[in-house]
């Protein structure tokens, strides 16, 4: 079993806070360390930050390559032995990649957590960056890419957000084409590899067993030995979301021969600041717009009318854009290709009652604990944070500020920021039968960018 | 996935049931089993007399309240001609109940509730977050779709073609989800297995509003279903909410499984029809139905040879050979009848190298010393418990050990200490079940 300790990725690609109560080490970097005994192993997490965003495009994908090379362990140890090091140490070590932050995860019960810090820290100084383990390593990323492609849902996405965003840094989750994939070389790897796990650009945090002091001591003998560089903070471009507006749709069809099935995907670029109240009221209405089978697109499209599995709305948790999402059968493309828009004019025009609203911020309030249920959860949450530069205080007074929301305020929301004109329309299928359809909707075909996906960048 | 299932007493774990609290159970409701969980959690099991089981887990840390339906109603209780009925049922439980109602998410919209559902084999769960002071009202609610719902033709036909919707999505574009469908039909021709929890295409277009009623009142009944509710309750004010709100509920016949797979052994492969640009496949070994007395070996032999970070697929075939890009463990917490491995090969490879290699891992498993063997015992309690330190994925595993082994005693044991399994066991058990005559392969079709 892959433990889910190790793994934060899904944080990494989503796009800030200071600290919540931090020390600092030896070189200044901050250090966030979190007792909780239930675990039965500690965690620590090197983060750097900088990112897979930082990354040239041409390059995208290498940071999975790079990954996989740390995967195999530190150049003085053969795969099996360290893989055999780490498995009797009930232990693990983990990279992972986002657009602004990569990190280093390293798990052990606590009598190995020295140890597994000293791996972790030699792997770091050497990895085996030679021929034999860097064409293994590219084989195997671009074999797992050539299935990935396969996945409609995962290439519809990983065109879209990237596409209606320029290929702007905080899209670029890591992930690349095969295109840019095949091209990357053991010298694009050494010198990337130099920029994003430097030491410099770290900082340290750790949740388990472990008082955190001690682990803070280990982390810092084991990487900050000697004279260690200081901390010196990152600071990322943000993305102008203004410059991608549109007045009129922009159509993409991606093509895939023979599919019985479309996948439909609208990006409204619409730029909300995270920590914000606006934000809050933005989620209670998209609870009510997008929220399930109870929200109002739920409830039209597949309750109501039977035509999808599937249909949801929902503001980007980098506050960049808002999106629809659904898919169906052929037969029934065209009346979710109406559907949305209508269903989104509609609810512009409602007027909300507060027992509605109630609703749904008891919902959001669910969510939310649920969602920070664990030490774990709100470390990483605090991460994200630091990440994006937002306020630690919005996440601790969410429960608060949630409860604040009025009927008003969540209408405003929708009549200035909830718009379905303009904006990306992104759909993947079989053009012969997708293309009629979507002049049906009103999107005629010299309107309609037709991309094959082994030409998407 | 959590692993669960051990198969020798451990002393100690099971507390005696509590008397003080036995002392006030209302009418007619029996203390079965209290077991502990971790700290200062302990799982409490109790049986309405119309056969209802419920399971208190009293969380006080935790922030919301779990609460899990799980009736012993899935694909293999389905017969030939209605197959996917149980899949199909399980979504018109969010209809109305009747024409004029509410459905059920709109029910519970004012509770600030996160539901869902799933259909396996062997059951069907029906899952809810609730704030714990929503949790009586809830339970209200719930109950009444377990007791009184009625499907209409209109609705069903509509519901269908969501369903419609949701198997052209997974079945008919995932190459992934048209392998596992395809290696069920391979494996169990003649078996309720052999048509997957999805059921056959030409089945849904028939079934009727009747035959879901049928389906309804013949297991979703008390005596087939287990209540499992978590998080910051009051197991005294909680259970009388149970008996209130389920206690009418009237006892119908007991589900019963159909047999276990008996036919001969016999090596089988087969493609799959949906097109990949990587060559994609799935292998399974044939495995009897999980039980108490053997559960634990199982577990831990599938810990050992797929699923662990440290498996010895994984080390064979990515690490020592590089035949695959990705080598995984395949709905394993889900599925019974196959222990499944899903594999995309590197160039150069094909199925049947990859199945050799397969086939080679128990002599493997031959070579670990006992250092080695221990290190998996233990990595595979660490992996449990890492695995349910949410309280709804807490209850989902208690929810588990009750559904799956008959016993909620199981989880309790996984969590407490490593498994008492012996190396000869696991041994045994891979000598007689990853053999090449208990295989069955199946791949994408290639793209010519």
């Amino acid at each position: 079993m892959r433990s889910q300790l190790t793994r934060i990725a899904p944080l990494l690609l989503l796009a800030s806070t200071a600290l919540a109560s931090p020390t600092a080490m030896k070189n200044q970097a901050p250090f966030d360390g979190e007792l909780d005994r239930s675990l039965p192993r500690e965690t620590t997490y090197v983060i750097f930050e900088t990112g897979a965003g930082s990354v040239p495009l041409a390059m995208q994908g290498l940071v999975r390559i790079l990954n996989d090379v740390l995967d195999k362990g530190p150049s003085n140890l053969s795969e099996d032995e360290y893989r055999q090091k780490l498995f009797l140490l009930n232990g693990s070590l983990h990279f992972d990649c986002g657009p602004r932050l990569c990190s280093l995860s390293a798990t052990a019960p606590a009598e190995n957590l020295d140890e597994i810090i000293k791996l972790a820290a030699e792997l770091l100084a050497a990895p085996k960056f030679d021929d034999a383990t860097f064409a293994d390593a590219k084989a195997k990323v671009i074999a797992n890419r050539t299935s990935q492609e396969s996945d409609m849902s995962y290439v519809l996405f990983y065109h879209a957000t990237r596409d209606a965003f320029g290929y702007h840094p905080d899209t670029l989750d890591g992930n690349g084409s095969l295109h840019s994939l095949r091209s990357i070389t053991l010298a694009q790897l050494r010198e990337q590899f130099g920029r994003l796990y430097n030491l410099k650009q770290a900082y340290f945090t750790a949740i388990g067993p472990v008082p955190p002091q001690k682990v803070k001591l280990c982390l810092e003998s084991r990487f900050l030995a000697g004279t260690a560089p200081r901390y010196q903070p990152t600071k990322h471009e943000e993305l102008e979301v203004s410059r991608f507006k549109r007045p009129t749709t922009k159509v993409t069809l991606i093509e895939r021969a023979g599919a019985t099935d479309n996948q439909i995907l609208f990006i409204f670029p619409e730029r909300v600041k995270t920590d914000t109240q606006e934000a809050i009221e933005g989620l209670i209405a998209f609870e009510i717009l997008g929220g399930g089978l109870s929200g109002r697109l739920g409830d039209s499209l597949r309750t109501k009318r039977g035509l999808t599995y599937h249909a949801t709305a929902s503001r980007s948790l980098q506050g960049l854009s808002w999106t629809a999402y659904t898919f169906g059968g052929v037969a029934q493309t065209l009346g979710l290709l109406k559907g949305i828009p209508e269903v989104v004019m509609s609810f512009r025009k409602e007027t909300l009652t507060a027992a509605e609203v109630a609703d749904a911020i008891e919902k959001r309030t669910t969510s939310f604990k649920g969602a920070t249920e664990l030490a774990r959860d709100r470390l990483f949450e605090r991460i994200r944070y630091k990440a994006y530069g937002l306020s630690p205080d919005f996440f601790k007074k969410f429960l608060v500020n949630v409860k604040r929301v009025r009927p008003a305020q969540v209408m405003r929301y929708v009549r200035q920021k909830i718009s379905p004109e303009g904006g990306y329309l992104y759909v993947m299928g079989d053009k012969t039968k997708l293309l009629p359809i979507l002049e049906a909707a009103g999107y005629p075909p010299k309107d309609v960018k037709v991309v094959e996906v082994s030409e998407l960048p | 996935m959590i692993k669960i299932g051990l198969t020798l007493g451990l002393f100690g774990l099971f507390l005696q049931p509590g008397v003080s609290f036995a002392a006030a159970l209302p009418k007619g409701v029996k203390l079965l089993k209290e077991v502990r969980l971790r700290e200062n959690v302990t799982a409490t099991q109790y049986e309405l007399p119309n056969g209802l089981t419920v399971v208190l887990v009293p969380n006080k840390i935790a922030p919301l309240t779990s609460v899990y339906h799980w009736v012993k109603a899935g694909s293999l209780h389905e017969t030939p001609g209605v197959t996917g009925i149980a899949h199909l049922f399980e979504h018109m439980m969010f209809r109305p109940l009747a024409p004029s109602e509410p459905t059920f998410f709109m029910k519970v919209k004012k509770l600030g509730v996160a539901a869902n559902a799933f259909t396996e084999f062997a059951m069907t769960v029906y899952t809810s977050t609730v704030p714990t002071k929503n949790l009586h009202a809830l339970l209200e609610i719930e109950a009444a779709r377990f007791q009184k719902l009625k499907v209409t033709t209109a609705l069903l036909d509509l519901e269908r073609k969501a369903v419609w919707s949701e198997y052209s999505t997974k079945m008919d574009s995932s190459p992934r989800m048209d392998l596992w469908e395809k290696i069920y039909r391979v494996a169990y021709p003649n078996h309720p297995y052999g048509w997957t929890v999805i059921g056959f295409r030409e089945d849904l277009e028939k079934i009727k509003a009747d035959d879901c009623n049928r389906f309804f009142t013949r297991y979703y009944r008390p005596n087939n279903t287990g209540l499992f509710i978590a998080g910051d309750i009051d197991s005294a004010r909680t259970l009388a909410w149970v008996v209130q709100a389920y206690g009418s509920w009237a006892r119908g016949a007991d589900a019963k499984l159909p047999a276990n797979y008996a036919e001969k052994r016999e090596y089988a492969q087969a493609e799959g029809k949906v097109k990949s640009p990587a060559h994609q496949m799935l292998m399974g070994f044939r495995v009897p139905d999980m039980k108490v007395e053997t559960s634990a070996v199982a577990d831990v032999a599938q810990h050992i040879f797929f699923e662990s970070d440290y498996s010895l697929a994984r080390r064979r075939l990515l690490q020592r050979l590089r035949f695959v890009s990705v080598i995984s463990p395949f709905n394993s917490s889900n599925d019974s009848g196959l222990m499944k491995l899903y594999a995309v090969p590197t160039a150069g490879h094909d199925s049947a190298e990859l199945r050799d290699e397969v086939l080679k891992l128990g002599e493997d498993f031959g070579k670990l010393s006992a250092a080695e063997f221990t290190a998996y015992l233990r990595q595979y309690q660490v992996s449990t418990a890492e695995g349910v330190l949410r309280n709804d994925t807490l209850n989902e595993e208690v929810a588990r050990s009750w559904g799956r082994y008959g016993d909620i005693a199981e989880i309790g044991k996984a969590l407490a200490k490593p498994p008492t399994v012996t190396q000869a066991e696991v041994a045994e058990f891979a000598k007689s079940y990853f053999v090449k005559d208990n295989l069955v392969v199946v791949s994408t079709p290639s793209l010519e």
